[in-house]
This record gives C-alpha cells, structure tokens and sequence, in this order.
C-alpha cells in the first residue's frame, strides 16, 4: 500500500458511448474528509463519472484507487463494499417500503435462524440512526411515499451515511428542496464531514457549493479545467472556468 | 385401303370417346381435391378425422386435412383461404363462428368452390351446400326423454347449459323444457349456464348441487365440457355421499366413459364423430362429381346413439352401421345425381 | 391519531413507541386488505342468513375447496406483479403441468409422487424461460409472456392431441378430494401456501427486494441489489406456483384434461388485485390473496345459492366486485386522511 492523503483518487479516466466521448483522460484526486464540489454545464460529464464510482458505468480506460489501492468498481455492490455511497438528486428510495425498509435495502439485517430478516433490530435501529442524524421522521413504520420531500432526502441521505462509508457523493441533494429543507440538508453535510467522511457534492448551485465546499473542480466537455481552492477563488471565476 | 383406314378411324375414335367417358364419369382419384379443416385440436375433431381416415381407405381418394391453432374465425379464414390458393375445390368446414363463417363461405362459392359444413351449422341463408352432423335439437330431446325415463317420470332436475351466447345452447335449452312440461311430476328446479372451462363448470355445478343437495334428484349436460365437468363432480358425489343422481350427459371423452363404465354416471349420448367425418367428405365428392343438393336435403344428420354400461365397448359399431345407413340413404333424401 | 408536537428530544423507548403503537381501527386503515375482509364478512353474513344450503358441511367443503383452487393461481400471478411484470403465461404452465402429470402416470406409468416432481421441475423451467427471456434479453415481460403463452399451449395440444390421461390411480384423488377436520385438504395446503408467501415478503431478504424492485428498479438495482436475478427468481416461483395450481387441478378432476388452465388468466390478474395486489407492482398480502380468492367464490356460489338469474350471473359478479373495491377505496380514502 502507498502512502498519500488522497481517499480516492481517479486516474486518467476514458469513457465513450459509441462515437461520443463522454469523458477524457480525467483525474480526480479527493482528500480525506474534504468537500469537493463538481460542478460543469449539462453535458460537461459530471454523472458520467460519478456513475463510474459507484459502478453504473465501467470505463474506457484508466484506473481508480482507493486509499493508495486500486479497486475495479464493477457493479453498484462493489462500489459499496469498497466505501462509495451515492445519494441521488431523485432520492432513489422505494416509496412502497417503509423507513427502516429503505435504510436497509441491499444489507438487511438477518439472523442465524435461516437467515430471516430481523425487522426489529432494523427498526430500532432506525430509530438510533435517525435520531443520530437528527432526521425528523416520527413514525418510521410510514412508507417512504408518504414522506414530505425534505424527509425523503434525509432519508436518503441517512440511507447513504448510516454504514460508515468513506466517500459520500451527492448529486443535486438540494435540487427539489424548498429553502428551510435546504438549509437542514446543507447542516448534514458539514455534520457528516466533521465525521470524516469526504464528500462530493455534484450540484448547480454555486451558493451551496461556496457555503460547504473546501475545493471545486470543474468540468467541461468532458475534460477536466481546473480544481481551485473555494477560498482562494469567486463564483465569477468559476463560472467563467464553466462555460 | 379405305375400307382399312376406316376401321382404323373408327377404333381410335372408339377409344378416345371411351377414356373420355370414363374420364367424364369416373375421375382419377388424384383429381379430387378435397380439404377438411377443423379449428384447434381437439378429440371431437379427432374421431371426426377418423372418419375421414376410413373414408380414404375405402375409396382411395386422398383428403387434405388441416387443424387451426386458435378457436377463432379469423385463423379458419386464414387457413382456409390459403387451401383455396393451392386449388382445392371442396371443403368440409367446423365454422369457427356460425355467423361469420359465411363470409369466408360465399367467397369460396364465388369461386366455384364447394363447402360443406361438419359439427356444426352456420346461420342461415348461407352458401354452405349441406349440414353434416348431429341433429342438436333432436339430441337434446332424446337426452331429456332419456333422463326422465331414469327418474320414473318423477323428480326435480338440474339443467346445466354450456355458452349462453351459442344459439344452439338456446335450441338445446327449448328442446329440454319442451320434453319436461309432457311430465307433471319432472321439474327444472335449478339451471347453471355460462360455462367456458372444465374448471368453472366443476365450480357451478357444484354449486348449484350445494343449493339444492336434497332436492335434485337429475342432472342434464348438454354440451362437452359441461359433461366432463358433471361427470367429475357426481363422480366425487357418488362416491361420499348415499345419495345418487341420475345423470344424462353429451360425447364421449375418455373420462366420461371411464365414469360409465365404472358406475359412477348412468349414461351419456354419443353423436357420431367419425360418421360426420365419413359423410361429409362423400358429399364433398358428389358435389364434385355434380350431384345437386335437394331441396330441403342441406341437413344430412349423422345419428346418435347413449352409451352406458351395457353397450359401452360395442356403441361404436352401432355408430359405424348407422353411418353405412345414411351414405346409402343419401341418393334419396338428399342428393340428386349429376344428369347424364 | 393526530401528530404529537414533541417538545423536547424524546427517548429512544418513546420513539419506538410511536411508531409500533399503532391503533387497532387505525390498523384496519392502514392495511389494504381490510375493506375487502370487511366486505367478505358482510357476504358471509347475507349469504348465511339469506339460504340455508350456505353453511352445510358440503357447501363449507366445497366453497374452501374452490377458495384454494384460486388462491395458488392467483399466487402464481401475484408473485410476478409484485415485482412489477406479469405472467400471461400461469394457465399456459398450468396446463403444462396437468399434461406432464397425466402423461408420467398415465402412459409412462410412473407413480404420482415421481409425476408430480416432474411435473413441478417442467413448472420450474417455463417459470425460468419467462424470466430468462425477460431479464437477459429485456423483453418486457408481456410481451414475453405473451409469447410463452402460446408455446407453452401448442406443447400441451402437441402432446395431447388434446385428450385428456384418465388413468389417475384413485390414491391420487386424496388431496383433490378429501379433507380433515371439516375442511379439504386443498384448503390446508393453501394455507401452508400462503403462510409461505407471508414469510417469504416478511421475512426474506429475496421478498423484501422483490418488493423493492416493484416500488423502484432504479432505488433497488443502486442498492446493490441483482434486481435481474430478482425478477427471474420471481418468474421461477410463479412457474412452480402454476405448476402446483395444475398438478392440483389433476388431483381433483382425477383425470389430466389439457384445456385445464385456459380461463386462469383473468382470475389470476382479478384475484390478486383485488387482494391488494397492486397492479403496478410493489406490494402484496397474504390475507388479500386469500380474501380475493374467498370473495370470488363466495360470490359465485351465494348467486347460485339464491337463485339468481343465470343470464345476469355475471352482471351481478361485477358488481359485488366493484362495491369490494369502493369499500377500500374509501379505507384509502380515510387513511390519507388520517394522515398516518
């Protein structure tokens, strides 16, 4: 294993579909338990190479390490496995399952009588993990369809943070909040990081970029422009760095 | 010379008007082009093909026959319409549905082709030349006369009825109340009707046993799967319970005669399948062979005789004679033979 | 109940008690099938006092045994809606499964107990070539089911020529047939069905993401989740379920009939929803199931019982549904309300 202060590190990334290059010869470098925004136009590739971390999307060519290791993310499973959680801007929460329900989806709780469910355990614990994340859902028996938007991403984000994960990556988490839900999920965040978790926020909201970020890489056409420091740069830069 | 060249003339003509003759009056049995199609496959449909079978042995002339894959009329136009392509000129048809049926009918007519219907009668007017099959009405009226006499002209039936929406189960229905009113003391106390599966007839029938479990004393089943349907759950009836229920059903399937034969049901009536077959191709060949149909000749009804414990492995004998019968009675009551 | 303003943090005792203390009428709410049990129990009631033949121990008998004749058909349907597809093929695999049993006994002559495993194997494999024609070349799956449907039929007539196998021992009959403690077996083994679907959706990682597949593919495949292999397995059990419907159906009929499983389609699909299996997938009930099963035959029966007209049979059939429906439509409709 080598040393260095990158959690995961993303190196000289390719990815094609068909004629059209999605993404070329990107590097990525996150540190340990930093926010990194991502931001670019539309079509600049940001999901396509998140899509890569969580095992979506395979690429073309070019390697990805994770803590000084190199790791093949084949499927959603193994990006898990590896540490990677992804929140997704719809949420991706099955509102046909109660709280617990989607909390545990994929790495349910079983015990050793045939490797039956313990939805007790899940439950309470549930419970633990919302009132550690001061998520406000009073009845978690209710089906996640029945939650108000600002509790579906809290739930989503509870579902990506609650199994000690080492990167987080979030996609637009604001992008269909109303401003108080906004407020809450950006205090999430910043929780999360004072736990060490790193973060990457995928968002087109610059404000909520400059409010939490320590660095903002920016993408364009599928190629990386530049990573700056959020202190050491402005919105007017980044924008131009953008576009 | 002369007198030698005469002679000559005269033989080889002789000759040609000879094979001509022959040729006018006695076809080659390959000139035939006969067709028989049924809908799907189905074991009335195969002893209807039996028939046919020994009709080709017995006069060596061979019958295309073809089976559908879907109860419907579109897949009998289809198929039907394709045999037509390949030149056959007479067919005997099970129309899929009796009123649409003659739309494929005139067709085949307007192009001088011949149809025939088998099993079952396509509403009229209609361009079919003749009926071969079971006279429904007259079945139903011997299946209740029949189960009337096995309750002593005394008791309360049950009258199961297979599609409402089939006219014959209408003329079926008629012909049994019909029968029943000449009796005061038979009664029609419950009906069941509506009846597309061996399952769902299983169902109502024995419901309609579970109402009135005291009172019925007979049961009549006028059409295939609702025989089968009867013939299981009185099977099951007469086998856990004292009680016995009279029971007149319609064909033959394997299961039935299993019943009978064991005594579980009294008696079933069987038509005659393999007459149909047999009767409907030799009319496709006198219509060939120019035969005209008689007025009020279309119905050629093939018989039916009731199967029961007693005559159970020889009924099918009575059926073979009885067909014999009706191919010899065809010159007279049907068919009137091509003018010379 | 109305939401409680909490003040202060609250333990974590109290917060499990929130959500775990659920009020019993508030319970009735939430779950789907209550308005459905609500309107099988307003039947059973009417129908009890409105004819006596209801509640004999034969009508008991026969309606628990036509209850479980659906429920496992209705499983086998509910099994795939839940993930989000649909098996138009159940009664085709059914059928498979009658004919496979009928032909092991009858013409090989296997015993019944090695019949049925084949039997179930031959419903395992169509379950698994519907799922494998869905998942690994992404036909959805009515489109493919629709096509097995038809493949899975033509076999069944290839192989019958579309007569049944009677040669069922009597010992075979036993399960179709009888019963203990006043109720058929069949009943019994349904229960043990349905206990098993309750576990299975309760209690099984497989059940809780075929679920999840049926309220997200996306949510669920993002989870981690094979939602590919889900849905095959899905198709496999719904396969061995029509399998077990079929196998049964020969046990009852005590003959294999190859038409068996032709009207299953419909039932299945109105079973199951009605039961609260919603159609665009993502839930199902044990109890719905059973209560979809119970108030189709309840219904079918109680018409027969009362003597109701048999040409509006199936007007009034409607209906009673479309009020089982309206019952729960307003138990959702207060559940939003209520806002729990």
């Amino acid at each position: 294993m080598r040393e260095n202060n990158y959690t995961l590190e993303m190196k000289n990334i390719h990815k094609s579909f068909g004629g059209i290059h999605a993404l070329i010869d990107v590097s990525l470098e996150l540190r340990h338990g930093e926010i990194l925004g991502l931001v670019g136009d539309n079509a600049a590739g940001k999901s396509t190479l998140m899509k890569i971390l969580t095992g979506a999307y395979q690429a073309n060519r070019g390697r990805i390490f994770f803590e000084g290791r190199e790791v093949h993310i084949t499927n959603p499973r193994v990006s898990r496995q590896v540490g990677i959680e992804m929140v997704y801007q719809d949420f991706e929460l099955c509102p046909n399952l109660n709280v617990p329900a989607n909390l545990f989806l994929g790495r349910e709780i079983t015990g050793n009588f045939f490797k039956a469910l313990k939805n007790r355990q899940m439950e309470n614990k549930a419970v633990e993990i919302l009132g550690r994340l001061k998520i406000d859902i009073k009845n978690s028996k209710i089906k996640a369809n029945r939650l108000s938007g600002g509790q579906q991403q809290a739930l989503a984000i509870g579902k990506a943070v609650s199994f000690n994960p080492k990167v987080v990556i979030m996609d637009e988490p604001t992008a269909s909040l109303a401003v108080m839900e906004i407020e809450k999920v950006i205090d999430l965040i910043l929780r999360f990081k004072e736990q060490g978790i790193s973060i990457i926020l995928v968002t087109h909201r610059l404000d909520d970029i400059f409010k939490v970020s320590d660095r903002i890489f920016v993408l364009k056409h599928g190629r990386r422009v530049d990573v700056k420091e959020t202190s050491q740069t402005n919105k007017d830069e980044i924008i131009k760095l953008m576009f | 010379m002369k007198k030698l060249s005469i002679l000559l003339l005269t033989v080889v003509l002789t000759t040609v008007f000879v094979w001509v003759g022959f040729a006018a009056g006695q076809k080659n049995p390959a000139e035939y082009k006969i067709a028989w199609f049924a809908p799907i496959p189905h074991p009335y449909f195969d002893a209807v093909k039996k028939g046919i079978e020994a009709w080709e042995k017995d006069t060596g002339i061979e019958v295309k026959k073809v089976i559908g894959q879907e109860w419907t009329q579109k897949n009998e136009n289809e198929n039907v319409e394709a045999l037509a392509a390949l030149g056959y000129k007479a067919f005997s048809i099970y129309p899929a549905d009796p009123t649409a049926a003659n739309g494929l009918y005139e067709e085949l007519v307007e192009h001088g082709i011949y149809v025939v219907n088998f099993g079952a009668k396509t509403t009229e007017p209609t361009p079919a030349s003749f009926y071969v099959g079971t006279d429904i009405r007259q079945a139903a009226l011997d299946a209740a006369e029949k189960l009337c006499e096995l309750l002593g002209y005394r008791g309360n039936i049950l009258n199961v009825l297979e599609i409402i929406e089939d006219v014959n189960t209408i003329v079926r229905d008629k012909a049994i109340k019909e029968v029943v009113a000449k009796y005061p003391d038979v009664h029609i106390i419950g009906e069941v009707a509506d009846i597309k599966s061996v399952e769902e007839g299983m169902e109502k029938i024995q419901n309609a046993l579970a109402a009135q479990i005291e009172e019925i004393d007979g049961v009549i089943c006028t059409g295939f799967t609702i025989t089968v349907a009867a013939t299981i759950i009185l099977s099951e009836f007469h086998e856990t319970q004292e009680k016995y229920i009279r029971f007149v059903g319609i064909d033959d399937d394997p299961s039935v005669l299993k019943a009978i034969r064991e005594g579980l049901i009294d008696t079933t009536v069987a038509q005659n399948p393999w007459g149909t077959g047999y009767i409907s191709v030799e009319v496709c060949k006198r219509l060939l062979d120019g035969w005209t149909p008689k007025p009020d000749g279309y119905s050629v009804y093939a018989g039916h005789v009731f199967v029961t414990k007693r005559n159970i492995d020889t009924y099918f004998d009575e059926l073979v004679n009885l067909t014999m019968d009706i191919g010899e009675g065809l010159e007279n009551k049907n068919m009137n033979p091509p003018k010379e | 109940m109305h939401v409680k303003k909490h003040n202060r943090q609250l333990t974590l005792s109290e917060r499990r008690e929130d959500f775990v203390k659920v009020g019993f009428l508030k319970s009735l709410l939430v779950h789907p099938e209550a308005g459905i049990t609500i309107a099988v129990v307003i039947l059973l009631i009417v129908f009890s006092v409105a004819s006596p033949s209801f509640l004999t121990a034969y009508n008991i008998f026969n309606v628990a045994r036509n209850v479980a004749s659906y429920a496992f058909i209705a499983i086998a349907q509910a099994l795939v809606i839940v993930g989000g597809g649909m098996n138009l093929s159940v009664g085709a695999i059914g059928g498979l499964a009658v004919v496979t049993t009928g032909y092991f006994i009858d013409v090989q002559g296997f015993s019944p107990a090695i019949a049925v495993i084949i039997a179930l194997l031959v419903g395992l494999a169509a379950g698994a070539f519907n799922g494998v024609i869905i998942t690994k070349i992404g036909i959805n799956s009515f489109v493919a089911t629709l096509a097995t449907l038809f493949v899975f039929t033509g076999i069944v007539y290839g192989i019958t020529k579309g007569y049944p196998y009677i040669n069922i021992p009597k010992s075979f009959t036993i399960i179709g047939r009888k019963g203990i403690w006043g109720l058929p077996y069949l009943f019994w083994l349904m229960v043990v069905a349905l206990g098993f679907i309750f576990y299975l959706f309760n209690f099984r990682r497989f059940g809780r993401w075929l679920l999840a597949t049926g309220g997200s593919k996306e949510a669920t495949r993002v989870s981690g989740v094979n939602v590919d292999r889900i849905i095959l397995l899905s198709h496999v059990l719904s396969g061995l379920f029509a399998a077990i419907a079929g196998v049964l159906w020969v046990s009852r009929m005590g003959s294999a009939q190859p038409a068996t499983g032709q009207d299953w389609l419909i039932i299945s699909f109105a079973i199951a929803i009605i039961g609260g299996t919603a159609l665009s997938g993502g839930s199902i009930s044990a109890l719905g199931l059973l209560m979809g099963s119970v108030i189709i035959v309840l219904i079918r029966n109680g018409l027969i019982l009362l003597g109701v007209n048999i040409y509006f049979e199936q007007t009034y059939l409607g209906l009673i549904i479309l009020l089982a429906v309206t019952v729960d439509r307003i138990r959702a409709f207060y559940y939003q309300r209520a806002g729990i």
